[in-house]
Parts: C-alpha cells; sequence; structure tokens
C-alpha cells in the first residue's frame, strides 16, 4: 500500500532570496494509520512543515503528496481529507462552544443532520457537553484547548495534523488529549502530532522524525532512535541556581567520563558511557565550582538523550 | 458563496452581539443626533438661532429698499434677525462688539450703479463680518451673494431687452431703456425680489433643520468606525490564528477574503439600517424618498465599507487600523461637513471632500430629505459605488499578497 503522506525535498524559505529558511529539503513518507510526531525545539520548523502539508503556506521548493493530491497543484482537495488542530486556540470567544463547532462543521462542508450530530458527537468526547451554551471567552484555558481540538475532528478526517496542542494546559487536560489522541488512531485515523515533550513523542508515536533547525535529523522508531545513541546513560543534575557559568559545561564537557553536556530549566544533562563511574568526576566539578546539587536521577537512553547525543543541546533549549 | 456567506453572517452576527458595537456605533449617533437637535435648536424644534444682522441702507433708489425688504421675508426671518443700522460706522462698532454676527452696507449709489445710470461701476455693497462668528457669518455672504447675484441677473436682463428692442426697430434709446426697465420692474411686482438660501450644489434650503442634518451626518461618521471595525476582524482573525485556521479549511483564500469583506458590508449596512428607521422612529426625522435612501444606503455603506478595507490591508496590526480609521474619519467628517454644514465650508475644501464618502453621502441624504427623488442622487450614488469598486480593488490585491504570507 503507497504511504498517505510523500514528502519530497520540501523546503520554505521565508522572504526569497535572503530570508530565513525555515525548513530545509526534508523527505519522509507517513503510513495510514501511523502516528507520527514530529519532534524538536521550538523554532524548529514543525509547524512551518504542518503549514506547508495542510496547504496553508507554499512550499518555496519541492512538494507532499497527501492521499495522492499535491499540496502545491491540489490544495483544496488535500484540505478536503485532514482536519488541523493549530498551536494556539483558534476560536470566536464571542460564540459559544456549539456556535463555534456549528460554524467550523459548515465550514468543512457539514450541514443538517450530520452537522448537528458530529457537533453533539466532540462536545461529549472532549466533555463540553455541559458548557455547550456558554461563550468561549469565558472558558479556561484547557477547556479552550479541548474545543479547539474538538474543532478539527468535526468532518472526521483521514488525517489530523495536531501541532503542540498540549502547550500551556493543565495536567487533567492533557491527559485527556493524549487519550484522545490515541482513540482516535485507534479508530483509524493517521495522526501527524508535532511537540517539544519527548514524553508525549514517546508515549504516542509509532515512529518519530526528530527536526532540528529545518532539518530532519533521526527519523524511525522510539527502540531505533535510542539505539542510535548506543549504550549510554542520561545524567539529570538538578540545581537550585537558575543559570550556571558556561565554563562550568565546559569542564564537564572535558571529563573523560562524560560524552555530552547541557542546561535546561535549572538541570544539567549529561550524557555518559556509565553513570556510576561518571558520577564521582561530576560531582567533583560541580561543587568546586560552588554549585548546589539538590537531586541526581539516572536515565536509560531516550529522545532526551539522542537530542543531545545529535545537536549537543538539550530539547528545551 | 456559501462560504462567503458563512463567514459574512458569521461577522454580522458577532458585531451585534458585542455590546461595545451596540452601544458605540448605534446608540451613540441616536443620542449624539438628539442632543445636537437640543443644542443647536429653538426649545429643541430642530431650527438654527436666527443669526443677528445689521443693515445700513444709503440708497435711496429701489433696489436698496429691495435687499433690505429680502431679508425680512419669512423665510430668510428663520434664519436672520435683521435690524436696520443708522450709520456704517455704528453697525460695524456693533460687530466689533459682538452684538451683530454680521453687517451689511448698502451705498447711496446702490440703485443707480445697478441700473447702469453710472456708465460701467460697479456696485460695491459692503459686509463687516464677526470672525469669531464663521458660520454664521459666512451665511449671511452666501445669502448676500445670492441676492446681489439675482439683482445682476436683472440688469443684464435689461441690457438684453435694450438691445432687441433696438434691433428690431420698436424703440430706441433711450426710450429702448426706459421700457426695458419698466419691464423688469414690472416683472418684480409680480415676482418681488426673492432671497433663497442655497447649499453649493444649488438647491433651495428651506428652515435649517439641525437635527435633520445632523441624524444623516451621524450615521454616516459613525459608520466609517464600524465598517473599520469590521475590517479590522481580518487583522485581529490573523492575530488570533482564526483566519489561518479559515484557509485550511476546504475554502480559498478568496472565498474567505470575501466573506469577510461581505461581513464588513453587512454591518455597517445593519447600523445604517437601524439609524435610518430608529432616527425616523424616535425623531420623526424625514429621510425622503424609501427607495432613494436605500440606494443611498448601500452606496455609501459600499464606499465607507472600501475605505475601511483599504486601511485594514496597508495596516500590520489591528491596533494601526483603529488608529488609522480614526484618523481618516475625523478628516472626512471635518472636510465633508459631518458637524456643520458644507456650505459654511471653503470652496477648496468642498471639492478635496468629494473624495470622502462622507461628502457625496451628505449631499444625497440632504436632498433626499428636501424631497428630491431615487433619479436626483443618482450622481451621489455612482460616484459612491465608483469609489468602493476602486477601493475595494486596490484592497483585495494587498490582502491577496498579505494571504499569501500567513
Amino acid at each position: 500500500m503507497p504511504p498517505i503522506i510523500e514528502v519530497r525535498a520540501l523546503t520554505k524559505q521565508y522572504n526569497p532570496p535572503s530570508g530565513t529558511v525555515a525548513v530545509k529539503g526534508i523527505s519522509f513518507q507517513v503510513e495510514e494509520g501511523e502516528i507520527f510526531s514530529f519532534l524538536g525545539p521550538n523554532g524548529a520548523g514543525k509547524t512551518t512543515t504542518i503549514a506547508m502539508l495542510s496547504g496553508l503556506l507554499r512550499p518555496t521548493a519541492g512538494d507532499a503528496l497527501i492521499a495522492g493530491h499535491s499540496v502545491v497543484r491540489e490544495p483544496l482537495a488535500v484540505k478536503r481529507i485532514i482536519g488541523v488542530v493549530p498551536q494556539e486556540v483558534a476560536l470566536y470567544d464571542e460564540l459559544s462552544a456549539r456556535q463555534n463547532l456549528l460554524f467550523w462543521g459548515r465550514m468543512y462542508g457539514l450541514s443538517g443532520k450530520t452537522l448537528r450530530t458530529s457537533v453533539e458527537e466532540m462536545l461529549d468526547l472532549v466533555g463540553l457537553a455541559e458548557r455547550a451554551k456558554e461563550r468561549v471567552g469565558t472558558f479556561s484555558g484547557g477547556m479552550k484547548r479541548r474545543l479547539n481540538f474538538a474543532a478539527g475532528l468535526l468532518h472526521k478526517p483521514r488525517i489530523l495534523f495536531l501541532d503542540e496542542p498540549t502547550v500551556g494546559i493543565d495536567p487533567q487536560s492533557r491527559r485527556r488529549i493524549l487519550d484522545l489522541v490515541k482513540e482516535l488512531n485507534r479508530r483509524g485515523t493517521t495522526i501527524i502530532y508535532t511537540t517539544h515533550y519527548m514524553e508525549e513523542a514517546e508515549e504516542l508515536s509509532h515512529r518519530i522524525a526528530i527536526i532540528d533547525h529545518g532539518e530532519l535529523i533521526a527519523l524511525g522508531t522510539l527502540a531505533e532512535l535510542t539505539r542510535m545513541v548506543g549504550e549510554t546513560d542520561t545524567l539529570r543534575l538538578h540545581l537550585a541556581e537558575e543559570f550556571v557559568d558556561a565554563s562550568l559545561l565546559d569542564a564537564l564537557r572535558a571529563a573523560p567520563t562524560v560524552l555530552q553536556a547541557s542546561f535546561s530549566d535549572r538541570q544539567i544533562i549529561l550524557e555518559v558511557p556509565d553513570a556510576a563511574t561518571a558520577l564521582p568526576d561530576v560531582m567533583r566539578i560541580v561543587t568546586e565550582q560552588g554549585v548546589r546539587v539538590r537531586r541526581v536521577d539516572i536515565e536509560e537512553p531516550n529522545l532526551e538523550t539522542l537530542f543531545l547525543h545529535l545537536t549537543g543541546r538539550a530539547l528545551r533549549d | 458563496m456559501r462560504k462567503v456567506i458563512l463567514i459574512a453572517w458569521k461577522d454580522l452576527y458577532t458585531a451585534l452581539h458585542n455590546t461595545s458595537v451596540v452601544l458605540g456605533f448605534i446608540l451613540t449617533p441616536l443620542v449624539l443626533t438628539l442632543v445636537t437637535g437640543f443644542a443647536f435648536g429653538r426649545s429643541g424644534t430642530g431650527e438654527l438661532h436666527a443669526v443677528p444682522v445689521l443693515v445700513v441702507n444709503q440708497d435711496e433708489g429701489t433696489l436698496g429698499r429691495a435687499l433690505v425688504d429680502a431679508f425680512h421675508t419669512p423665510e430668510m426671518a428663520e434664519v436672520f434677525a435683521v435690524q436696520e443700522a443708522r450709520d456704517p460706522e455704528s453697525a460695524r462698532a456693533a460687530v466689533e462688539a459682538g452684538d451683530a454676527v454680521a453687517a451689511i452696507v448698502i451705498p447711496a449709489d446702490f440703485t443707480a450703479l445697478l441700473e447702469n445710470e453710472r456708465g460701467g461701476e460697479e456696485a460695491a455693497v459692503v459686509l463687516y463680518t464677526d470672525p469669531t462668528h464663521p458660520i454664521g457669518a459666512s451665511a449671511v455672504e452666501e445669502a448676500l451673494s445670492a441676492m446681489l447675484g439675482e439683482m445682476a441677473t436683472r440688469r443684464v436682463a435689461v441690457e438684453v431687452l435694450v438691445r432687441q428692442l433696438t434691433a428690431r426697430g420698436c424703440a430706441r434709446p433711450p426710450e429702448s431703456v426706459t421700457l426695458a426697465r419698466k419691464a423688469v420692474r414690472h416683472l418684480d411686482a409680480v415676482h418681488p425680489l426673492e432671497v433663497r438660501v442655497e447649499d453649493v450644489s444649488g438647491r433651495k434650503a428651506t428652515a435649517f433643520d439641525w437635527r435633520g442634518y445632523m441624524a444623516p451626518s451621524m450615521a454616516v461618521f459613525f459608520l466609517m468606525f464600524t465598517v473599520a471595525a469590521a475590517a479590522r476582524t481580518i487583522l485581529s482573525e490573523q492575530e488570533q490564528g482564526t483566519l489561518a485556521r479559515l484557509l485550511v479549511t476546504p475554502s480559498t483564500p478568496v472565498q474567505v477574503l470575501g466573506g469577510k469583506m461581505l461581513g464588513t458590508f453587512l454591518v455597517g449596512l445593519s447600523q445604517m439600517a437601524i439609524l435610518v428607521v430608529a432616527d425616523g422612529l424616535l425623531f420623526h426625522i424625514r429621510w425622503g424618498m424609501p427607495v432613494g435612501v436605500m440606494l443611498l444606503v448601500i452606496a455609501v455603506t459600499a464606499a465607507a465599507s472600501g475605505w475601511g478595507l483599504l486601511i485594514a490591508a496597508l495596516a500590520r496590526t489591528s491596533a494601526q487600523v483603529s488608529a488609522g480609521s480614526t484618523v481618516l474619519a475625523l478628516i472626512f467628517s471635518i472636510a465633508a461637513g459631518n458637524f456643520f454644514p458644507r456650505w459654511a465650508l471653503p470652496a477648496w475644501l468642498r471639492t478635496v471632500s468629494l473624495i470622502s464618502p462622507n461628502a457625496w453621502a451628505l449631499d444625497g441624504f440632504r436632498a433626499l430629505a428636501e424631497g428630491a427623488s431615487v433619479l436626483d442622487v443618482g450622481d451621489e450614488a455612482l460616484a459612491l459605488f465608483v469609489m468602493a469598486a476602486v477601493l475595494l480593488v486596490i484592497a483585495v490585491a494587498l490582502f491577496r499578497r498579505r494571504m499569501q504570507e500567513i
């Protein structure tokens, strides 16, 4: 069976010829029924890629076939097949939850009983049936996110693009959305999921593409990707300090028992061949610099380690 | 077309359910119409307070008297409170003291000069005006000019009659001159010298009704804000991400843009329709022939929408649209006479103001209120539709380029 998405050297440069190249000739395929995640830091090119695949942005070069339709030549045909849940909540605050869904359903060509049934189904699915008559402007951030999600599902798309759907929401709403993604996929929807949360990519994805500075730097299943790192451990040092001196990271990188070192969110993240051997060296260097360590975590290889391994930076830098 | 209507309907619904739109753009013009009616009118009847004018008639002939009498007709008495003064000096002093807005001095040889008995000399009527009352002074000047124009026409008529009588051999000078003067005086007896206050388009003005003037003025003034606010939603939708979401539905950019533009027009049209009906019901304002009013309402809404959309297309943020539209609405309203009669403005400003929808619309609405037919306001409607078409073409081109950047 041919892939449902086939991306060929997709490139986007803003304000050519001198503008920023946001996506640099990426190519990949997605099989029908997959949850395919784009993992990368903010500004890596994930949203631009989704915008091109959903027909919102015209590629500067390259093309993508969505269920056999070119995003360049047949954007309307592509838009009929896909659903998009944008990164920011894109709803009308002045309308009620139900009015919003009715509007977006009609924009997808639904009408009559089909529309009304789909709207009620989606309100139930995201747990907002009781609040359907209330103006969206009065909703909490989590409720808006759930409704934002529902608006992209009304027409039951074959392919669903989810652009960082859990950013800035409470853990309960986040859990609900992740469960919804799995449920939709179980019903047969192909899902393209962008995130900079490693845990989400690990939990949801059949395959993961790691993107950085507009380039696809790794692609595979979780097992395939973690194997790329080799048998290394991750040491995570939780600090009291908000910032550390760059010389500390240089000193750590120079240590023979350390492969990579980075700092993010009051944590020094170290890629080491063996945590037990490296820990005394690491603690000595850190203590010499007068930095207070509050906790140390030792982790098996994961996507964070892989990103650090591939780029020398933490995923959330 | 379904998508276009759907987007437009959504915009109209959200606008009419927005308290600030209803309060700001519908209730405020109604209140201002009511307030200005009371402020400028006499006991709220909507009539202008009579402008105090002094006249010094030094002429002993018939035309000087006719000029004074013309200011005393019932029609003119609605506008001017004319009193005769002893001499030019005292009249001028009264104007300087602020006791009168203007003083007219008719020279001693006015009739003789006008009847051309003093070979080629011009009859110079002197007008003193109070610069602190530009509107009243301007009204006196306009009225006086109209009267003198009428008199000059009669002088030309005498000359023409003399030539005709002489050429056809009916009489020779000075007999032909005497006959011609008699004929014109006979006409004066049948149609005594009559003064009409005319606006710039030359239509006859009746007693000035401030509330009747302010109703369309306020409606058109606030229309500019309303359509700009509606057009601004294109930018705010872009900022909120809903524009991008609209563009990833199976809709073309033209459909999305068309919907937003139609929405802008419908919001403005609704506001105008509500104001016209409310002004009629609440203040008994006569807007004129309904078909003509509908035509002008549609035309001015289209033109104003064109300006609103052009500002939105040129701006980078919704805040810029607010600032730009406020400046433009104020400039247009001042230049086009939304706050005081257009005839009180300098001629050059009246010409420049034709770039605004306000000028054309106010001329049209005023004409309709005075009894003009739909055909009489055809020029105004056509000008507004042409303005709308030109502005929309430019706005669409700018927006299409912007949509490629989203």
